[in-house]
């Protein structure tokens, strides 16, 4: 994969992973086993399905003190994903000029399993909210998918990038 | 010299890249931004007239008098306010009223467009698995009317008395001018019902306003429960 090509596929890793942090991620569909109807009819508004993004679930988790979950979630689905896809554009602009991708791409690949927690986190909450009584259900939305198809690429964009040395650099070094 | 500048590194790419994906999300999130608000705005927007040829179901949602009958006269004895209810008509026939839902001792009455009377011992039967269902087309409290190019509602507001009932004011509104929600009615000097607040009438005595709410019946139950209640 050319330099360019993986600056295309870095822009669309951004892009998908903007989708999935702001698009819906995930439905709540409250229910309250056999009085459901009865509830539905006198509070309406407790049976009404509720719609999270990543971002709104983080909010909510620091609204509600869930301060340090809040803040494992936020470096590791949030602020970890836009520096990992940071390093590997400026690792791409490096190998385009003819140089080594630098140092930080490596440290990117050693800390490459934590990039997974973000799936595992998501995964999490939704078998959480799937066990709760009364009958509630969890719909995922298409922002779940396009953050998962994020890391993906990114995983992908990895095997392409990882800490090569440009062989026009390393042609250059040995002579 | 020339060997020296065949060895030379290029010049390392600007830190600028390192920003490029968080601008990337920053962007798609204002994309996002910008659409919800978007939506927002649409849904507030004032909503179109009532389709003729559909069913609707209509309630007066809010009814207010002023605090004296036409000619000036007080509601009812020893100066307390008067009991409210209100009856709809349509094609010369009342169709729904409120005589059994008087709202007491009030200027200003509010009705809902759904409800039960479920003592404590019935709301055991409704519980229980094998108990009585209730279905919530059975527990809306609203007229149903077919909409046509001519025709009317007729809504007439009564102070209840154990004699004789007042009657408060009362007025015709063509169907085909109703929006779906609440529609807010003024009644003005001639008595005649106005979307105009600042045509109301001061002092008339009788009827003062109304909010009527309109809904369209075909709709999917849980939307229906929002629309009426």
């Amino acid at each position: 994969m050319n330099p360019r090509q993986l600056q295309v596929c870095l822009a669309v890793a951004a892009g998908l992973l903007g989708l999935g942090l702001f698009a819906p991620c995930m439905t709540l569909h409250p229910a309250f086993g056999d009085i459901t109807p009865l509830v539905r009819l006198l509070k309406p508004d407790l049976t009404a399905p509720s719609t999270y993004s990543i971002l709104e679930g983080i909010r909510s988790m620091f609204d509600e003190g869930s301060i340090f979950i809040g803040v494992v979630v936020l470096l590791f689905s949030v602020v970890f994903p836009i520096w990992k896809l940071g390093v590997y554009f400026m690792a791409a602009a490096r190998r385009a000029r003819g140089l080594d991708t630098g140092a930080s791409v490596r440290w990117v690949n050693q800390l490459g399993k934590w990039s997974m927690l973000d799936v595992f986190v998501l995964a999490v909450l939704v078998v959480a909210i799937k066990g709760l009584p009364g009958g509630s259900r969890v719909a995922i939305e298409w922002g779940a998918a396009a953050f998962c198809a994020s890391v993906l690429l990114s995983i992908y964009i990895s095997l392409h990038i990882g800490g090569q040395r440009n062989s026009v650099a390393s042609e250059a070094a040995e002579d | 010299m020339a060997e020296n500048t065949s060895t030379e590194s290029p010049p390392a790419p600007s830190p600028f890249y390192y920003g490029v994906p968080l601008l990337i999300v920053l962007a798609v999130g204002a994309v996002f931004f910008l659409g919800e608000k978007d939506g927002n705005e649409d849904k507030a927007a004032p909503s179109r007239k009532v389709v003729v040829g559909k069913d609707y179901y209509v309630l007066v949602t809010v009814m207010e008098f002023h605090p004296a009958k036409q000619g000036g006269a007080s509601w009812d004895a020893g100066n307390s306010a008067p009991d409210l209810y209100y009856q709809l008509s349509w094609n010369g026939k009342t169709i729904y009223h409120t005589e059994n839902d008087v709202v007491k001792n009030v200027l200003i009455a509010k009705w809902f467009g759904l409800g039960a009377n479920v003592s404590v011992m019935d709301l055991r039967k409704v519980l229980s698995s094998e108990g009585q269902r209730l279905s919530p087309r059975n527990l809306i409290k609203a007229a149903s009317i077919f909409v046509e190019p001519n025709g009317e509602l007729v809504i007439r507001a009564y102070d209840d008395d154990p004699l004789r009932d007042d009657f408060a004011g009362g007025c015709a509104i063509p169907l085909a001018d109703l929006e779906p929600g609440d529609n807010a009615y003024f009644i003005d000097a001639e008595g005649k019902p106005t979307r105009d607040r600042a045509r109301m009438a001061a002092d008339r005595g009788g009827l003062k306003r109304f909010v009527l709410r309109v809904v369209d019946s075909a709709q999917p139950v849980e939307k229906l429960v929002e629309a009426l209640r």
